[in-house]
């Protein structure tokens, strides 16, 4: 059973929310200066993982018979392949991962705490983006792509910092009393979920060592063997999606158990109990997973590839725009007052719910064989009910609540947010121009 | 937040801020632990892993193959006429194939003598051949003895391969393992079917006398084996 892939819909959906959001933050200028800059980290981080998603996409068409994993760029197992283009592609696919990484930090320090700030902070932050994103796809392209698996501890370390936040504000609301401090836990609980789903739902794959009976299986493909701070790397992004599941699932049980459920709960429940079936899941193909070295390469069974459309697909292409969307505007990162920005919101949250849709309904009715009517009679269904209720679906994203008042931070200088875009632009014209050059130049190969 | 505030390079206050809680602090600290535990064990896991995986891919993967053999065995006697062509039809059944083994080849050998007792009878002329048909096996190989003829009462050898590279003698292979090293020769289908040969004869009759038929014996020998692997 084939399933439709649904990294375009994510490619379109983050590029088209990343530009209204950097129009958006620009735009805002007598919004607070702060958030304004945090929209700008976020609009980016949307650009980059958008572009991401743009060459998977890519990839997928131009090369349907090619093997092309997540593990290849995660972990840094890709060899070239002497194919130019090809190889220049994934070269991207580096250079915007090491983007997105430098980027999440930076938003890490930002939302929903300003940790840092002052004249020289904000500098360095601007400059430390920049510098990191142009040496970094350099260091992996020339020093070996397995290098790559350093920024492990970059990843781990914005993790920690935001189940800091969320340990914080959870000790805050329920210890202290302190309600307002609930916003903090729910913003960085929500971050979480946002850039952490995807190694969070193999949690009891990483405790019951599942992952490593899989990673075998890659190690096997590998011209040379891996050193054990490679090892390392690799486990420490296992664990900068355990630590923060573990923390918020329990965190969150205890809080449902005082005051109910709420988004956040729900949310990473789900993701739990994703990560606990994924579990039994991994044990079930585990003789596919290792056979490559003990017997020889098989294929994972159909419905393993169902299954993992309909949860990391689902959760990483479709869910998470829609928890960026919800974390922009519940905590006011662009300014929604006034009426030319509030038309542009509702373009953007009513694309973003009709792309999401219909992608949705694409996507069962090429695992289950749905007639096109009925389908088509869904997504009008969809639309209807979008438009009819347009006005309490923006409602309930731009509901006032105190989130919006509890992120704030330094002043910074108006230049800053013109500065950083163009830095931005030219880093991606940067990695796309060194990535074209060097794959041309058989670097690595 | 005040001027001073703004006008400071670096302010890390909102660290200090949210590093001010004690029991959050432990909480962080409890969390951190555990996870260094968890990186711990699951490095050293993969590490092991990594090990054996590489013994495997970089070890010295020769290893030798030899093969236990049985055989299955036909006969059939037909007696024929001055001119006649007959085709046998030998049915190897997948059920006659013991567990483990393959078909390797299958060895036809055509006997015949003159057995007409008249003085001075030279001996007959046999054409054999084995047609093409729907069996698995290797028809075009070089080794294959599809056709002979004698005129001599001598046996006429003919010899299908049916298992790819099948000789009967033990030979080298490299795979990470035993199952890769033995996986071309487990290839199930190859050797069962119809095996025909067909027969033509020609009688040579001394003068004067008539010597109109021959009595022609086939024995078909279906070798069969079991590879085993061992490591050089």
């Amino acid at each position: 059973m084939a399933t439709e892939s649904l990294a375009p819909v994510a490619a379109i959906t983050d590029l088209i929310l990343g530009t209204l959001t950097i129009i958006l933050a620009n735009r805002a200028t007598n919004h607070d200066p702060h958030k304004r800059f945090t929209a700008l980290l976020f609009g980016w981080t949307f650009i980059f993982i958008g572009a991401y998603y743009m060459i998977i996409s890519v990839i997928e068409l131009q090369y349907p018979d090619g093997v092309f994993g997540w593990s290849l760029i995660q972990f840094g197992t890709y060899a070239p392949t002497g194919d130019g283009t090809f190889d220049a592609l994934v070269f991207i696919l580096y250079g915007l991962q090491a983007g997105i990484n430098i980027l999440t930090l930076a938003l890490a320090l930002h939302l929903p705490f300003d940790l840092g700030s002052g004249r020289g902070w904000n500098a360095a932050i601007i400059g430390g983006v920049g510098v990191y994103a142009i040496i970094m796809p350099i260091v992996v392209i020339f020093g070996g792509f397995s290098i790559t698996v350093v920024q492990s501890l970059m990843i781990f370390t914005t993790a920690a910092i935001w189940t800091m936040i969320y340990i914080r504000g959870m000790v805050a609301e329920l210890v202290n009393g302190d309600e307002d401090a609930r916003s903090a836990s729910k913003g960085a609980g929500l971050l979480l979920i946002a850039f952490y789903s995807g190694t969070m739902i193999w949690w009891l794959s990483t405790v019951m060592l599942a992952n490593n009976a899989w990673f075998s299986g890659v190690i096997s493909q590998m011209s040379e063997s891996s050193s054990i701070f490679y090892l390392l790397g690799v486990e420490m992004l296992w664990i900068a999606g355990l630590m923060p599941l573990v923390v918020v699932f329990l965190g969150e049980g205890y809080r449902t158990f005082k005051k109910g459920a709420s988004l956040l709960s729900v949310v990473i429940f789900v993701v739990a109990v994703i990560g606990f079936i994924n579990y039994f899941i991994d044990i079930a193909v585990t003789d596919i997973l290792v056979s490559c070295y003990e017997t020889e390469c098989k294929e994972l069974p159909a419905a393993y590839r169902v299954w993992e459309t309909l949860t990391t697909g689902v959760l990483s292409y479709l869910f998470v725009p829609l928890l960026f969307v919800y974390i922009l505007i519940q905590y006011r990162l662009i300014d929604t007052s006034s009426d030319e920005n509030r038309n542009l919101l509702r373009i953007m949250i009513l694309l973003l719910l009709l792309i999401v849709s219909s992608s949705f309904i694409e996507m069962i009715q090429s695992l289950i064989p749905v007639p096109q009517m009925v389908t088509a009679s869904l997504l009008a269904i969809a639309v209807a009910f979008f438009i009819g209720w347009e006005e309490r679906i923006t409602g309930w994203f731009v509901e006032e609540s105190a989130d919006g008042e509890t992120v704030f931070g330094d002043t910074i200088l108006a230049q800053s947010f013109s500065k950083f875009t163009v830095l931005m632009s030219v880093v991606l014209v940067y990695i796309i121009t060194i990535s074209w050059l060097f794959a041309a130049m058989g670097v690595g190969a | 937040m005040s001027n001073d505030e703004y006008e400071a390079e670096f302010d890390f206050s909102g660290f200090r801020e949210l590093l001010n809680d004690r029991t959050s602090n432990i909480t962080m600290v409890v969390a951190l632990a555990l996870s260094v535990v968890v990186l711990a064990y699951t490095t050293v896991d993969l590490a092991n892993l990594n090990e054996e995986v590489r013994g495997l891919v970089e070890g010295d993967n020769n290893w030798d193959v030899s093969f236990e053999l049985q055989s299955l065995t036909f006969q059939e006697t037909v007696v024929m006429v001055d001119g006649e062509q007959r085709q046998l039809d030998f049915e190897v059944n997948p059920s006659d194939v013991p567990d483990g083994f393959r078909v390797g080849s299958i060895r036809a050998t055509v006997s015949y003598g003159e057995t007409s007792g008249l003085p001075a009878d030279p001996a007959d002329s046999v054409a054999a051949n084995v047609p093409q048909t729907g069996m698995q096996a290797q028809w075009s190989d070089d080794n294959n003895t599809l056709s002979g003829s004698s005129n001599d009462a001598s046996d006429i050898e003919l010899l299908l391969r049916t298992h790819p590279g099948f000789t009967g003698q033990a030979t080298n292979a490299s795979g990470l393992n035993e199952y890769q090293v033995l996986q071309p020769w487990l290839v199930e289908g190859f050797g069962t079917g119809t095996f025909s040969v067909v027969l033509e004869l020609n009688t040579q009759s001394p003068p004067f006398l008539n010597d109109s038929d021959e009595e022609i014996v086939v024995n078909v020998e279906v070798v069969m084996f079991k590879p085993s692997a061992t490591p050089v």
